[in-house]
């Protein structure tokens, strides 16, 4: 029986929704500050005017819109999927008022590249960009990172049993502790511990290197967010390159792969069995692929120095796999690197992250349920018609393989090729070479933000718009996308 | 004639040695510029950064950048002013030895061997729109108006019963329609 929706369930989502904008509103507050702070008078007004019209439409919206309804998970999918494009919108506005986007969309493709993680970035003279439009673009990698949709509605509602439909809808699948809030709020407690030392750690690295230390800890914080978020945004248009520090890169590695990582498997690991970091099926699953990676990268830089293959090959890889797109090359350079280390970077990209992390793509967990299947497939011809076997795998128990998991995993690694193809093709038509489209396609479904040059100012509006589709449907994970569709088609049903 | 034609000639050698190559051009072709002379010119950004063994400052050529490396701190000492927020930099010119695959740093730079001012850094003029004042003002006053009513009508919204949804929700919601 499809459930048709009525106006109540319309009054209800309004109602969440103009939450949620006061809640992005609140957000800029920081960037507000940071204007304030730094004297930086156009851009104060730009967070300002932008602050102001968005609390002001949230406030509209609760009070025309009363929740009428108790939310539930089709409220809940409803508020997220379409929640993020609203959000996009409105955390576009102080960035198209900066001067360094060419068009609104193009500030809108970089909010969402900010809120989804993926790094694409189309601002013009990033050089000089002001200090507190850096932060904001970094900031939304965090709030974008963490969970907005989640991390307002914690803060702002009570959200009661459907609480769990905006976690799964922003493309997590595993709690941590039985309460949903419970765990918003400890993954927000762990990324401000890493917030902390990281921007600190980073910082120091910076001052070392002659920086002054206010300006290396601005520094640090854009790169934490940035890195453990898994997002690539940089300050300067070199992105990391701008360094030439290895000692920072290694730092950025850590920090990639700490945001790559399960923040169960976190948990686990401070709070309960270390061992469980070299059990994890998640983690053996990411070192099979991080080693075969990394050798087929390494075939495309040989004959070049140890250095330049751990720092051209290494950290690219790296890079790519945990979905964070910061670079130490050029966007030309990358262009023409060997079609085995572009190949590389491209199963790297789709692969992404473990699950319950701030990465995109497929999630590392699906890719080894994958392999998996196809053992299993391998043994059942083997084995004898009436043999009964099973199969485990440990994920923080040990947990059975079973059919419906393994569908599952088959079934968003398709959805995932098919987007990768698609952004691809459209890639294609626009003119742009197979290779590359298919590279830029990745890059921005699985939110990873590594480009090969496709992404400027000057590219198509379609293709502008193919991207921050798949950002956006990378991000949330097609499910709850699917569901609001679904709401939407039995509204015209009526 | 032939005076002519080699005075052409040594003028044309003059401006080809002169002729800074865009810094987009060289990291395009960065295999055919690979270990040789090259001479660049950019807005130096950022700040003089020191890493390893040496000091690097970032130049930026329109949407190309790249790092200048030189062993000793007094290369860069002529730059005043670096590209950022508040300034443009000053514009260089760097003559040196590109690296697509730089052995003793592992990354694509150019160690110079000269460097010059070409002409110094301004400080950027960020006047005060007077519409953004304009703006502010309006978005202010509305945003009073929104706390207000929402203020007012704070007891009716909150007064509300939010009812169960689906399914028995549902009826018991188009039964109040």
């Amino acid at each position: 029986m499809v459930i048709s929706p009525d106006r109540y369930d319309l009054s209800t989502i309004l109602h969440t929704a103009g939450r949620l904008i006061i809640g992005l509103g609140m957000a800029m507050l920081l960037p507000l500050c940071t204007a304030v702070v730094c004297r930086e008078i156009n851009p104060m007004f730009d967070y300002l005017i932008s602050f102001l019209f968005t609390i002001t439409v949230g406030i509209f919206l609760t009070i025309i819109f009363p929740a009428r309804k108790e939310t539930n998970w089709i409220h809940a999918f409803f508020t997220v999927s379409f929640g993020w494009l609203v959000y996009m919108f409105f955390s576009a506005i102080p960035l198209y008022f900066s001067g360094h986007f060419h068009s609104f969309l193009d500030a809108c493709f970089e909010a969402m590249s900010g809120l989804a993680t993926t790094g694409l970035s189309l601002a013009v003279d990033l050089d000089h960009m002001s200090y507190a439009h850096n932060i904001w673009r970094h900031f939304l990698m965090f709030i974008g990172g963490q969970g907005i949709v989640v991390a307002s509605l914690a803060v702002l509602t009570k959200a009661g049993g459907a609480s769990f439909g905006f976690y799964v809808g922003e493309g997590r699948s595993e709690k941590i502790f039985p309460n949903v809030i419970e765990t918003t709020r400890f993954i927000w407690k762990v990324s401000l511990i890493y917030l902390i030392v990281g921007a600190l750690v980073m910082a120091a690295i910076l001052n070392q290197q002659g920086m002054h230390f206010v300006t290396a800890l601005y520094h640090g914080f854009c790169l934490f967010c940035a890195g453990f978020d898994t997002g690539g945004f940089g300050i300067h248009s070199q992105n990391v390159w701008y360094y030439h520090s290895v000692m920072l890169e290694i730092a950025i590695l850590v920090i990639m792969l700490l945001g790559a990582f399960n923040f169960n498997l976190h948990y686990w690991v401070w709070m309960k069995k270390k061992s469980e970091l070299w059990k994890n099926f998640e983690m053996q699953t990411f070192l099979v692929t991080i080693f075969s990676l990394t050798a087929l990268t390494y075939f495309g830089f040989k004959g070049l120095g140890q250095l330049t293959i751990f720092r051209k090959g290494f950290f690219q890889v790296i890079s790519a796999h945990t979905g964070t797109g910061f670079t130490n090359v050029s966007i030309s350079e990358m262009a023409i690197f060997h079609p085995l280390v572009l190949l590389g970077l491209i199963f790297a990209m789709m692969l992404g992250g473990a699950a319950c992390s701030t990465t995109g793509g497929i999630k590392l967990i699906r890719v080894g349920l994958v392999f998996k299947g196809m053992w299993m497939e391998i043994k059942h011809w083997v084995m004898p018609s009436k043999a009964v076997y099973s199969e485990k795998i440990h994920h923080l128990q040990d947990v059975l393989v079973d059919k419906q998991r393994l569908i599952d995993a088959y079934m968003f690694s398709l959805m995932y090729i098919l987007v990768y193809v698609a952004g691809g093709v459209v890639g294609i038509f626009c003119g742009y070479d197979p290779l590359a489209s298919l590279f830029e396609s990745v890059s921005a479904a699985a939110n990873v933000g590594l480009s090969v040059g496709i992404t400027a100012v000057t590219m198509p509006v379609v293709l502008k718009v193919t991207y921050i589709l798949q950002m956006w449907a990378g991000r949330l994970e097609f499910l709850s996308i699917f569901v609001a569709l679904g709401f939407v088609l039995t509204m015209f049903k009526k | 004639m032939k005076k002519i034609f080699a005075g052409l000639f040594l003028l044309f050698i003059f401006v080809l040695k002169s002729y800074a190559q865009p810094v987009g051009d060289i990291l395009k072709d960065s295999v055919q510029f690979d270990c040789r002379q090259v001479e660049i010119t950019g807005e130096a950004i950022g700040g003089v950064i020191h890493s390893g063994d040496g000091w690097w400052v970032n130049i930026l050529d329109h949407d190309a950048a790249i790092g200048l490396f030189c062993y000793e701190r007094n290369f860069f000492d002529s730059i005043e002013r670096f590209g950022g927020y508040n300034s443009y930099g000053d514009i260089v010119r760097a003559e040196g030895v590109f690296y697509a695959n730089c052995r003793e740093h592992g990354e694509t730079d150019i160690h110079i061997t000269r460097l010059t001012v070409i002409k110094p850094g301004v400080v950027r003029q960020h006047a005060v729109d007077k519409k953004n004042i304009q703006t502010g003002t309006v978005m202010l006053a509305i945003f009073f108006i929104a706390v207000f009513i929402y203020w007012k009508n704070y007891n009716t919204i909150h007064a509300i019963k939010p009812i169960k949804s689906y399914a028995a929700g549902n009826r018991k919601a188009k039964k109040r329609i």
